[in-house]
C-alpha cells in the first residue's frame, strides 16, 4: 500500500558511479568553503577539543547506532506483521502505525520526561506502590528509546511497501521448495534495499536532530553547533563543528549510494499475497505488540498533551498562540510551494529522458537534506552576511526571505522524490503523442505533466509542509527577530522545563500536521493500487 | 511531390556500437501507404521517430513537404503518431483526448471537428468515458482519431496492432487501411509481420541491421526479392544450388530458362517458394517426403532432393502423402530469382 511513500523520501534518487564522483566533489567543495569560513580561530575550538569534543563524538555515535538498530527492529517487525498477517485491529493499525510522523520527536521527548522523570507520576507511583525504582529517563537509553518510537515509521513505511509488493507467487515458490513462508530466505532479502533506505533516513534525522537531544540535555555535535554559536558567540568554532557534521552527512550519502548501487532487484509484480489469519492467542499477541507500540508512540503523548493543555487552555489560548499557529502554517505553505515549484521545474525539464543522470543541482539538494539545520544556518548566515555587505542591496539576513531560502534548501529534496516518481510514471510516449499533436513547452507542462503528476505534487506539498512545521533549529536560528512559530515556542517552554505550557503549541503542531501525513499516505496508497 | 523525402539518413545512438540506421534514402508520395518491414531491432522504429522529430539524424536530410525538417520541432511538423499501445492521456475523457491537438481552433469549431472525427472512427459512443474503461482495440481507435483530428500531412503507426489478439488485429488493420485509402491519407506503418505489410502496403521498405534492403511494391518484394534476407523475411523460401548457364540455370531438379547477369558456369542459388513447387507421387520419384505439417488451409511438405537438400512444397489441405512417399516435382517458376552462391 505504501510503496509510493518509499519514493516520497529523498533517498529514492538513484546515484550511479558518475554522480558518486560528482557528489564527492561537492562534499569536498563544501568542506573547503567551511574551512575558509572558519579561518580565524579564537580559542573556543581549542577549548572544545580539549574538553568536550570526544564526548560529543561518542554521544553522537552511540545515539545514531542505537536509534538505527532500534528503528530497524521496530519497523521491520511491525511491517512484517501488518503486511503478512491478519489479526484483530490490523486494518486500523496499518496506517495508525504511520501517525508518529505527525508528532515531532521533541514533543514525544518532553512528554516522556514529564511522565518518567524521577519526580514524574510513573516513577513516583512505582516507588510508592511497589518499591520498584524506575530507570532514569534522562540517559542515553532514554533518548534512544524516545527517538526510536518517533522515527520507526521511516523504516516501517518503505519496508511494509516492499513486503506487500513481494507478491504471492514468490512466496508460493518459496513454500513449494520447503521454506515455510520464506521470511528470512526470500522476503527479507528482497526488502533489504528498503530497510537500508529507511535506516539511512533515520540516521540522517538522528544526526540532524536538535529538539529531542536539547530537551534531554544530551549533548551531540548538532546541539554543540547551536551552543557554541549562541552560547560562546563563536561563529568560527560553530563553523568548525559544522564541518565535522557536514563531512558525516556527505559520507552517509556516499555510503547510501554505494549500498544502493549494489542492491538492485528486478521487481516481480505479482498479485499480493493473501494475509494469513492469526487466530487465538497468537492473534492477540500480534495485536498487543502493535497496539502497544502505537500507544507508546501516539496515544500516550497525545493523551498527556491533552491532559496538560486542558487546565491551562484559558491562559494559553490567546493571540500569541494563534499568531504562532499562523506563522507555522504560513512558513510551511510558502516553503512547500517554493520547493514544489523548484523541484517540478528541475525535473520536468529533464524529460523525456527521466533515466538521465541526476544533475549536480539535484545532488546538492540531497546534501541539503542531509545537513543538520544548525550547520546549514551557520553556512547561510555567513553567506548572507557577505551578501549584505554589497551596497544598495536590500538586507537579507534576519528576514523572512532568509528563513524561506534556508528551509527550501533544507527540504527541497523531500519535494523532489514524489514529483520525480510521479513524472517518471508518465510514459515518454505520452510526451511524444502530445508533441506530435502540436503541444509543447509550457502548455505541455500545464496540460499533461501537471494534471498527471498532481498526486505527486500534493504529496510533495504535504511532506514539505509537515517537515517545515516540525523543523526547529533552522527556524530558531534564521527567523526574523521576535517572529515565533509553534516549534520555536515549544523550544522556549521546554528549555525552561515548562511542559504544561509547551503542550498547547505541541498539540497545535500535531493537529496541523496530521492531515498532511494522512494525505501523503493516501496518495502513496492510491499510487500503489494504480490510482 | 513527395510528402517525405529521406536522403542519406544515418543515426547512431550514443553508447551504441553499431549504427541504428545507415544511409537510408527513400520517399513517400502523397496518399501512399508505406510499410517499414523489418525484424526487431533493425531500426524501423528509429526511422519513424526521425520522421516524427523525436530523434534527430546524425547524417542526411529529411524533407517534409519539400522543407528541410531539421529545425522543425515535432509540435510543428504536422505528423500524427499512433503508438504500439494507445497511450491515451489517462486524465482526459475520450472526447477530450480526440480534441487534444485541436487547441488552436475556436471552441465551436473544435467541438464540431472532434465530433466529426469520433463519428468517422466510430468512437462516439465512448465520448464521456476515460481510457481505462476501454479495451486495447478501442483505445487504438481513439488514438487513431486523436492523431487524425488535426489533419496531419502524414500519419505514423508504430506496430499499432501488435498488442491486439489475432482476429481483432486482422479486422482492425483492414479497417484502418480502408479508412486511410478513403481519406487519401499518407501513412507510414512499422511492423515485423509480413502478412500485415502485404495487407496494407502500397509500397514496402525492408530494413535489415539499419540498412534499406529493398523498397518496392508488395508483389515485387515477394516475387523478386533483391537479397536473400528479403526473400526469407517476406515468406518461406528455399535456396537450391544451381549453375548459371546461357539464358538459364541448371540444378538437380531441372533446367530453367530466364535472363540473369551471371557469367556461364558461375555457381548460384535459386530461390524457390513452397507455392511454386507441385508434387506428383510416383514410385520412381526423385524426391522423398520426409515431413508433413498440417496447417489447416494447406499441407506443408518437407522433401529431400536426391542430394539430400531440403525443399518445401505447399499442397492442398486434403492432399495427404505419408512420410516416405516418393514424388516427382513440378516447378512453376515464372520469375527466376538467383543469388550468388
Amino acid at each position: 500500500m505504501n510503496d509510493g511513500f518509499v519514493q516520497q523520501y529523498p533517498m529514492a534518487i538513484p546515484i550511479n558511479r558518475k554522480s558518486f564522483w560528482l557528489l564527492s566533489g561537492v562534499g569536498a567543495l563544501l568542506a573547503f568553503a567551511l574551512a575558509v569560513a572558519s579561518a580565524p580561530t579564537d580559542g573556543v575550538w581549542r577549548h572544545l577539543v580539549e574538553t568536550v569534543l570526544a564526548e560529543l563524538l561518542w554521544n553522537t555515535a552511540r545515539l545514531v547506532f542505537g536509534v538505527g538498530v532500534g528503528t530497524i527492529l521496530l519497523g521491520v517487525t511491525l511491517a512484517w506483521l501488518t503486511a503478512t498477517y491478519h489479526f484483530p485491529g490490523r486494518r486500523w493499525l496499518d496506517w495508525g502505525l504511520m501517525l508518529p510522523l505527525a508528532i515531532p520527536p521533541y514533543v514525544t521527548a518532553f512528554v516522556a520526561i514529564g511522565l518518567l522523570d524521577f519526580s514524574g507520576p510513573v516513577p513516583s507511583a512505582l516507588r510508592d506502590q511497589f518499591g520498584v525504582p524506575f530507570p532514569p529517563i534522562r540517559s542515553t537509553g532514554g533518548v534512544i528509546g524516545v527517538m526510536t518510537l518517533s522515527l520507526y515509521p521511516y523504516v516501517y513505511l518503505p519496508v511494509r511497501g516492499a513486503f506487500l509488493s513481494c507478491g504471492a507467487r514468490l512466496r508460493e515458490v518459496s513454500q513449494s521448495l520447503g521454506r515455510d513462508r520464506g521470511f528470512f530466505w526470500v522476503v527479507l532479502p528482497i526488502a533489504r534495499p528498503a530497510v537500508a533506505a529507511g535506516a539511512i533516513l533515520v540516521v540522517m534525522e538522528t544526526l540532524a536532530d536538535f529538539g529531542t537531544v536539547a530537551t534531554f540535555n544530551y549533548d551531540t555535535l548538532t546541539t554543540a553547533v547551536y551552543k557554541t554559536w549562541f552560547g560562546f558567540s563563536s561563529l568560527a568554532a560553530a563553523a568548525q563543528l559544522s564541518l565535522l557534521l557536514a563531512l558525516a552527512a556527505a559520507s552517509i550519502i556516499l555510503i547510501e549510494s554505494r549500498f544502493r548501487s549494489g542492491a538492485r532487484y528486478s521487481t516481480v509484480e505479482t498479485a499480493p499475497a493473501d494475509r494469513v489469519h492469526l487466530s487465538g492467542a497468537r492473534g492477540w499477541l500480534a495485536a498487543g505488540y502493535a497496539t502497544g507500540i502505537f500507544s507508546l508512540a501516539v496515544v500516550v503523548p497525545v493523551g498527556q498533551l491533552l491532559a496538560w493543555a486542558a487546565p491551562t487552555l484559558r491562559d494559553e489560548w490567546n493571540g500569541r498562540f494563534l499568531d504562532d499557529v499562523t506563522h507555522s502554517m504560513l512558513i510551511g505553505a510558502i516553503v512547500a510551494l517554493c520547493s514544489g515549484g523548484v523541484a517540478f521545474s528541475l525535473i520536468s525539464r529533464r524529460r523525456p529522458d527521466p533515466s538521465s543522470d541526476p544533475t549536480g543541482m539535484m545532488l546538492l539538494t540531497k546534501l541539503g537534506y542531509a545537513l543538520p539545520g544548525p550547520v546549514l544556518a551557520v553556512g547561510l548566515f555567513t553567506a548572507f552576511a557577505a551578501i549584505d555587505t554589497i551596497p544598495f542591496m536590500p538586507a537579507i539576513g534576519g528576514t523572512l526571505a532568509a528563513l524561506v531560502i534556508a528551509q527550501v534548501i533544507r527540504f527541497k529534496a523531500v519535494a523532489q522524490a514524489p514529483i520525480s516518481s510521479a513524472l517518471a510514471s508518465i510514459s515518454p510516449r505520452m510526451d511524444e503523442s502530445a508533441r506530435s499533436l502540436g503541444v509543447s513547452g509550457l502548455s505541455l507542462f500545464r496540460r499533461l505533466h501537471l494534471p498527471l503528476a498532481s498526486g505527486g505534487a500534493a504529496a510533495a506539498f504535504a511532506l514539505v509542509f509537515l517537515d517545515v512545521m516540525k523543523e526547529m533549529p533552522l527556524t530558531l536560528m534564521m527567523r526574523p527577530f521576535g517572529w515565533e512559530t509553534l516549534s520555536v515556542r515549544i523550544f522556549e517552554m521546554t528549555s525552561e522545563g515548562q511542559w504544561e505550557r509547551a503542550a498547547l503549541p505541541a498539540l497545535g503542531l500535531v493537529l496541523a500536521g496530521s492531515p498532511a501525513v494522512i494525505l501523503a499516505i493516501r496518495i502513496g496508497a492510491a499510487r500503489r493500487s494504480g490510482r | 511531390m513527395s510528402v517525405i523525402e529521406l536522403s542519406g539518413v544515418g543515426k547512431t545512438y550514443p553508447g551504441a556500437e553499431a549504427p541504428a540506421l545507415r544511409d537510408i534514402s527513400l520517399s513517400i508520395e502523397r496518399g501512399e501507404i508505406l510499410v517499414l518491414l523489418a525484424p526487431s531491432g533493425s531500426g524501423k522504429t528509429t526511422l519513424l521517430r526521425l520522421i516524427a522529430g523525436f530523434e534527430t539524424p546524425d547524417r542526411g536530410t529529411i524533407r517534409i513537404n519539400g522543407q528541410d525538417a531539421r529545425h522543425i520541432p515535432p509540435a510543428q511538423r504536422g505528423v500524427g503518431v499512433v503508438f504500439q499501445e494507445g497511450i491515451l492521456f489517462p486524465h482526459l475523457t475520450i472526447e477530450e483526448n480526440v480534441a487534444f491537438g485541436l487547441h488552436r481552433l475556436p471552441r465551436p469549431a473544435r467541438r464540431e471537428k472532434t465530433r466529426e472525427m469520433m463519428d468517422l472512427i466510430g468512437v462516439t459512443a465512448w465520448a464521456a468515458r476515460y481510457p481505462h474503461a476501454l479495451s486495447g482495440g478501442q483505445q487504438q481507435r481513439v488514438a487513431l482519431a486523436r492523431a487524425l483530428a488535426p489533419g496531419p500531412s502524414i500519419l505514423l503507426f508504430d506496430e499499432p496492432f501488435s498488442h491486439l489478439d489475432h482476429n481483432l488485429r486482422a479486422e482492425m488493420r483492414d479497417e484502418v487501411a480502408a479508412l486511410l485509402r478513403r481519406l487519401g491519407s499518407t501513412a507510414v506503418f512499422v511492423t515485423h509481420d509480413h502478412e500485415e505489410a502485404f495487407a496494407v502496403a502500397d509500397k514496402i521498405a525492408v530494413l535489415n541491421e539499419g540498412r534499406l534492403e529493398q523498397h518496392d511494391t508488395p508483389d515485387v518484394i515477394y516475387h523478386l526479392p533483391a537479397t536473400p534476407f528479403v526473400a526469407q523475411f517476406v515468406g518461406p523460401a528455399d535456396f537450391i544450388p544451381a549453375v548459371a548457364g546461357q539464358g538459364g540455370v541448371t540444378c538437380e531438379i531441372g533446367a530453367f530458362t530466364g535472363d540473369h547477369p551471371f557469367a556461364e558456369g558461375t555457381p548460384v542459388r535459386m530461390m524457390v517458394r513452397p507455392d511454386d513447387v507441385d508434387l506428383i507421387p510416383q514410385p520412381q520419384g526423385a524426391a522423398v517426403v520426409i515431413e508433413r505439417q498440417f496447417k489447416g488451409s494447406e499441407n506443408l511438405y518437407t522433401l529431400a532432393l536426391p542430394s539430400g537438400h531440403p525443399l518445401h512444397s505447399s499442397q492442398h489441405s486434403l492432399a495427404v502423402y505419408p512420410v516416405g512417399t516418393r514424388v516427382n516435382l513440378k516447378l512453376n517458376i515464372t520469375h527466376q530469382v538467383l543469388f550468388p552462391a
